[in-house]
């Protein structure tokens, strides 16, 4: 086994370690209502609930992860996130507009709308827009890309302001809940199928091109020299990318910065290469939000509970000016 | 005027007529004067639409009702008032104020507030629910130049808060031992004995255990002790199934271990009643607490739940008569 591969493998193992370190953590952790903190096995029903919440975090964390190598290496850009295109205010956007109709038209549907279905519709229809704007001389622009998803991620922001103003009281606070990501224990078998399918076959095709990926962020020019066709691999890389994003955003809302953290330390752990890097960031990913979801539970606000979001963010944010800092960041 | 002529060589009516000649200085002052006559006219024209006087009669602070011009920057507050019949007097109101009808212009809300608005409706009294810090200190210079008395309130989340600001209504609105803060109090007084009467009519066929009082399922939102539906609840003779404080956000995990043995689930969207209980539970209405097994699950759909304010009334006897169908509910046989 050569150096690098025995530093991968390695570095592979202990993601691996990490993950299930805090899937048993997650599963075994509870603090109760009044702030009592306990680490036990305990009967079948919470264990099911808290294998859902699990089973959402895992999802979601690998879909980020995996959606945000491939935007780098998409965008040529190591501080591009899933967030970039604009999936993530999409998604609001269309929940905060069902939510708007719900209530104005005085329809009760599970609990105003806080369904999977508008976050996806809302990621997807998004990115068909910056699909469709993004494109220069019949193919995938990285730059226009950026520019094009910044400005509808400003519009959609936008708008989500109007909407939300329009909103009664009760159902500004849920929104914002939403926004800040939520790991559901009350996600049903279909939603974690349905997500947890595209996941896979997202994070298998990430995996057959990781090769061209490693390519295509050489430059235009050594790509083509190599006899790599760009146009097509960008069109896939957005799709992919985008699909992952409206997944996980549908399962957990908009949660941040775990699709830029997870591929940075994937990276600093098993190196650039991308075939490696995308079970890596998965790995990362899972961990990432799992751990998350677990400071959730220990952290205790009045007895509440907070958004894992917060928690990300946390995380995440440090992580990232320090990558920012200390140049690590770069690919 | 030998500077009209100078730059005025190409424009016609600054010294030149039309086919190139020249004015004379006696035509030149008639143009001047015609111009003079159509400014002033523009003039007077604007300050007899600017002065048109559509304005009441301002007063400062305390007045009588027929001088009242509220302003309320509170949903809560504004509610009371129409239920004080004081509808008419609120000129200006914050976005949030769905209970008023909407020709009545908004003036922002408590974080952002309309100055301009604010000056020309004119009010002569301002109310409103603010933060920790008090109100904006702009909002009480204003005030204090313009002689606008402000009401306001830090804290509307019990019952108890509800009835310390409405019975702080007639005080801020009117002088004391008039005859109009007499007239409110009396209505407050009537509508406090209305709910009385509802919270502790005869208990025996209500439903007395815990409740949990649901806003949102998953993650599930609850309703904690210390918020006025909470205090309903108790006063009616039930308890709060949960220990929390406030609005807080549990897991589903957590309700599980709380068991409670009745949910209520307050919607916000829809004034239709027959809404399936079980079609909003969702994801709680599939675990095994004891709720779902004698199914005492409820849907309370009234938008007045959702304000602390005199509509409280309404959606007590609503939970009154929820809690009395808990009551007929039992653990089916297995």
């Amino acid at each position: 086994m050569r150096p690098l591969a025995k530093r991968q493998f390695l570095g592979l193992c202990c993601l691996v370690v990490i993950v299930g370190l805090t899937v048993i953590a997650r599963l075994l952790v509870y603090r109760d209502i009044s702030g009592v903190l306990t680490w036990e096995w305990t009967g079948s029903d919470a264990m099911s609930l808290r294998w859902t919440a699990v089973r959402v975090a895992a999802i979601a964390g690998a879909s980020l992860a995996v959606s945000g190598v491939l935007l780098q290496a998409l965008l040529r850009n190591p501080l591009a996130s899933p967030y970039i295109l604009g999936a993530s205010s999409g998604a609001a956007l269309a929940v905060v507009m069902v939510m708007y109709l719900q209530s104005s038209l005085a329809i009760t549907w599970n609990l105003r709308g806080m369904d999977t279905m508008p976050a996806a519709v809302g990621a997807v229809g998004t990115l068909g827009v910056v699909y469709l704007l993004g494109q220069k001389r019949g193919w995938l622009d990285p730059i226009s890309l950026v520019l094009v998803g910044v400005v509808v991620t400003a519009i959609c922001g936008a708008l989500i302001m109007f909407f939300h103003h329009l909103l009664p009281h009760g159902l500004k606070a849920d929104l914002v809940t939403w926004m800040m990501g939520i790991i559901r224990q009350g996600a049903s078998t279909s939603e974690l199928i349905i997500t947890g399918s595209i996941a896979l076959i997202g994070s298998a095709i990430a995996l057959f091109f990781g090769r061209a990926m490693d390519a295509a962020t050489l430059g235009d020019d050594e790509a083509r020299s190599i006899g790599l066709s760009l146009g097509p691999l960008r069109l896939v890389l957005f799709v992919v990318a985008g699909i992952l994003t409206s997944a996980a955003v549908a399962l957990a809302g908009p949660i941040g910065f775990v699709g830029l953290i997870a591929p940075h330390a994937a990276r600093l752990i098993l190196g650039p290469k991308h075939t490696v890097l995308v079970v890596g960031a998965a790995l990362a990913g899972i961990a990432l939000l799992i751990g998350a979801d677990v400071a959730s539970q220990i952290i205790s606000v009045q007895g509440g509970r907070m958004p894992v979001g917060v928690f990300t963010a946390l995380i995440g944010g440090p992580a990232f000016i320090w990558l920012l800092r200390s140049g690590r960041g770069r690919s | 005027m030998t500077s009209l002529f100078q730059d005025g060589m190409k424009c016609h009516y600054h010294g030149y007529r039309p086919n190139g000649t020249i004015y004379t200085m006696g035509e030149i002052r008639l143009i001047r004067l015609r111009h003079l006559w159509v400014i002033l006219l523009y003039m007077a024209v604007m300050a007899i639409v600017g002065c048109r006087n559509d304005d009441p009669e301002v007063v400062n602070s305390a007045g009588t009702a027929s001088q009242l011009r509220i302003v309320s920057f509170s949903p809560a507050i504004t509610r009371a008032l129409v239920d004080l019949d004081l509808e008419e007097k609120i000129v200006g109101r914050s976005t949030f104020c769905t209970s008023l009808p909407t020709d009545i212009p908004v003036v922002g809300d408590l974080l952002q507030i309309n100055y301009e608005r604010l000056l020309e409706l004119q009010p002569t009294h301002i109310l409103m629910q603010t933060s920790r810090e008090g109100a904006d200190t702009r909002l009480l210079e204003l005030a204090e130049q313009k002689g606008w008395k402000i009401g306001q309130w830090s804290r509307i989340n019990t019952l108890a808060d509800i009835e310390r600001m409405v019975r702080a209504i007639p005080d801020v609105l009117y002088e004391q031992e008039s005859g109009e803060h007499h007239r409110m109090s009396d209505k407050i007084d009537t509508l406090w004995r209305r709910l009385d009467r509802i919270l502790h009519a005869e208990a025996s066929d209500r439903w007395q255990g815990p409740v949990l009082l649901v806003h949102h399922i998953d993650p599930v939102a609850v309703f904690g002790r210390e918020t006025y539906l909470s205090d309903l609840l108790i006063a009616l003779g039930a308890s709060n199934a949960t220990e929390v404080t406030g609005w807080q956000n549990l897991s589903l995990e957590d309700v599980s271990h709380l068991n409670p043995p009745a949910v209520i689930i307050i919607a916000e969207t829809s004034e239709d009643s027959s809404v399936d209980p079980w079609e909003l539970a969702g994801p709680l209405g599939k675990l095994k607490i004891e709720a779902v097994q004698t199914r005492r699950f409820a849907v309370l759909s009234n938008p007045d739940a959702w304000l602390p304010s005199t509509g409280v009334i309404s959606v007590a006897e609503e939970l009154r008569e929820i809690l009395h169908q808990f009551n007929q509910s039992t653990i089916p046989e297995q």
